[in-house]
Order: structure tokens, then sequence, then C-alpha cells
């Protein structure tokens, strides 16, 4: 059971660190994603 | 006279109604006059006249013609060129693309489903007729340590993990087909929107898991000479009072041990390509290196020959990714099917980390020699100087 539990523990600690971690590079704010600097229109 | 009076009064009148008449006339012809003068459309003589210097361009300055040709090339993958930084952008449609699609919501929804369903039915079958493994000289009371905390959680983490995933995994290949139809839409959409995530995320753990079990069980899971005989006896499992030999991991679990290492490997790296998209070329590369010692894996699958696009890249690691998974789904449902309803005191490897000493005698018995030599070892008084 201890673990298993520790197992639970672990896991949780993975994603979230993989979340937090990975999140900026997968996911393009939208301040940026809709930004319209150095936009030129001809 | 006084009918002169009345004529002149009558033609007095007519006068302004024929000129309201003239004006109507005049205000129906007119704008259609100035339409085709304002007209979009240029003159006939506009095209050649502002027409670049050099060869015409194909379709026309403004598209005016059509230019089967230009289409049949973009239809068959034709790239152009872009002024964004994403040079791919160039190519207006990727047809290998519709292959997959097809393939995918083909092939892959038909054999996959049934391959799992086979699972399940031919375990079914094989515990309607074998029955539960039970320990033949019944439960000696008598514990043994199979597996350290450390083993046990590495397992745990990989099992739980590759739950996570397979059932979000599932979802990305069924869910449309199988889960929509039934809970709707509005729970639907959200639903996948997590399990997506989910499955993004909990990957990095099953990495971790298998990882960490490579490192821990590879030293008992180096095949050797004991293997053949529990192969050749079909490890017991088909008749009652036969136990052959085995050390720490018989035959099965090495067979187990080896699938889940390599599946879990290429799941690792085809789902790595898929995470970070467009950055890998694994594909191209392996078909190569197989191309150099005469496997023609294109001309085999009837697939186009490579070098392969960036996103050629994506669709095959897709479907790769989906068939690994598969086979993979089908190996641990057979693993969980023995390590608990089917085989007594199996379970307890895992989940307090010992065993009964009768059910380790039975399956491991080179295991449990080895075992009790050492606790002999350590707890015979040393030899007198």
């Amino acid at each position: 059971m201890k673990a298993f539990l520790l197992s639970i523990a672990v896991l949780l600690l993975i994603v979230a660190g993989a979340r937090f971690g990975l999140k900026p590079l997968w996911e393009t704010p939208s301040a940026q994603a809709y930004s319209t600097d150095n936009v030129r229109l001809d | 006279m006084t009918s002169l009076t009345m004529r002149r009064t009558s033609v007095r009148y007519l006068i302004p109604v024929i000129v309201f008449a003239i004006l109507v006339l005049l205000g129906q012809w007119l704008p259609l006059q100035a339409h085709a003068q304002s007209s979009v459309r240029p003159p006939e003589n506009a095209t050649t006249a502002i027409a670049p210097p050099g060869p015409p361009m194909q379709g026309g300055v403004q598209s005016t013609q059509s230019d089967a040709e230009i289409w049949h090339d973009i239809r068959l993958g034709e790239t152009g060129t872009v002024s964004i930084p994403d040079k791919s952008a160039g190519q207006m449609i990727q047809s290998p693309g519709e292959d997959w699609r097809l393939y995918r919501n083909g092939p892959t929804n038909e054999y996959l489903g049934y391959a799992m369903l086979a699972t399940i039915v031919l375990l079914a079958l094989f515990f309607a007729i074998r029955g539960r493994i039970k320990v033949e000289h019944g439960m000696s009371g008598i514990r043994i340590k199979r597996f350290s905390t450390l083993e046990r959680m590495s397992h745990w983490l990989m099992a739980l993990s590759f739950i996570t995933l397979g059932i979000s995994g599932l979802n990305f290949t069924f869910g449309r087909s199988v889960l929509l139809p039934v809970i709707g839409k509005d729970l639907f959409g959200p639903m996948s929107g997590f399990l997506k995530a989910t499955h993004n995320y909990t990957a990095f753990a099953f990495m971790v898991g298998l990882a960490l079990s490579f490192v821990l069980w590879i030293v008992h899971n180096i095949p050797d000479r004991t293997d053949l005989n529990w192969l050749a006896k079909g490890g017991g499992l088909l008749s009652k009072s036969s136990h052959p030999p085995a050390k720490k991991f018989n035959a099965g679990q090495k067979i187990i041990f080896w699938g889940v290492m390599l599946l879990g490997l290429s799941l690792s790296v085809s789902g790595w390509a898929l995470l970070f998209p467009f950055e890998h070329h694994l594909f191209s590369g392996t078909f190569a290196l197989l191309g150099n010692i005469g496997i023609d894996v294109p001309a085999i699958l009837g697939l186009p020959e490579p070098p392969y696009s960036a996103i050629q890249e994506q669709q095959f690691n897709s479907a790769w990714h989906g068939i690994i998974s598969v086979v993979m789904i089908c190996l641990i449902l057979a693993h969980i099917y023995i390590g608990t309803i089917g085989m007594q005191g199996a379970y307890d490897a895992m989940g307090s980390g010992d065993v009964d000493l009768n059910w380790a005698r039975e399956h491991h018995s080179l295991w449990v020699e080895e075992v009790m030599a050492k606790k002999t070892e350590r707890t015979a008084p040393a030899p007198a100087q």
C-alpha cells in the first residue's frame, strides 16, 4: 500500500512539474498570439 | 369653339405625362449604363497592360482563368513559396493527409478494436477452461520478500500512468465513435480536452517509471537456459501439477518485461515526437536504415517513398503510436489477468511485496533456493579461525 501511494505521489509530482514546466512552451499566451507588434500591412 | 378649348386643355395635360414617361424610360436605361461602367471587371486589355514582365503568370493575373494543371499539382502536394517563417504553409493541400485520415477512421478503429476485444475474449476463455491457478500445496503461511518498496513504486508508477494514458489515448481513437453518441457533445468536448492534457503530461511519468523499472529489473530479465525449459513446458499454465523451475522472473515474465520495455520505448519516442511536433524525422531515418539492410518498408506497406515531409512524419508517428499502444494494451491485459484473478497469490508480490513460500517454490523455485542460500549464509556462524 505504501509503495502504491508513493507511486501516486510521484506521478502527481511529475505531472504537475511537466504541466508548469512545459505550459509556456506548448501554449502561447493570448497577448502574444494576438499581438499586432511587428505586423506589416502593405 | 368649346371643342377647340377642350382640345387645348387635353394637350396641356398630355405634355407633362409624355415628359414623365420619357424620364422614366431614361431612368431605366441610364442606370444600366452607369452600372456597366462602374463594374470591377477591367477592360479587356487591362490584363496585358498590368501584367508583369516575364512569362505569363499561372492562372492569369486576376485568376480569371481556370488552370487545371495548377490545381492538379496543388492537389498532389505541390509546395509554393510563402513570405512567412513557416515555409510548410506553402503547401495548400497535403494529399497523404487524406490517406492518413482514411486509415485512421477505417482500419484503425476496426482492427485495433477487434484486437483488444479478442484479447479479452481469449483471456475469458482461458479462465473458463483452466480456472484460477491455485497454489498446489496450499498456502504455507510463511512469507518471503519478493519486491522492495522502490521496485513496487516503479511498477505502480508505470502501471498507473499507463492506465491513465490508455484510457485517455483510447478516447482519441474511439471516443468519437463510441462515447460521443452516448454522452453527447456537451460532455464529450470538455472531457476530451481534459484527457488530452492529461495524456500529454502523464506521458512523462510513464517514461520515468519505464526507465526506473528497466534499471531495477534488467539484471533479472536476461534470457538464459532455464527459460527454454519453462517455455517448453508452457510455464506449467496448461497442467495443474507442472511447475517448471524459474529464477526471480520466469520466461513469461521476461517476455512481458522486454515487451513493455521495447513497446514502451517506442511509444515514448513516437509520443515525444508528437509532443514536440515537426522537430524529428524518425520514419525517414528508420526506413532508410532498414533499406540499407534490404528491408524496403515503404514498398512492403505500400507507402510513399522517403524522405517524408514534417507533416507526413507526424502522421506516421500518430499511426505508429496508436498501433503500438494497442499491442501493449493487449500485452498488459494478459499481465493484469495473470497477476490478479488468473493466479492465486500472485498479486501479493506487487501488493505487499511478500509472497507465500509455497507459491514461490511452485513458480520461482530457483529464486527461492537462491534467497534461502543467502539467508543461510547470513545466519550461519562464522567459521572458527
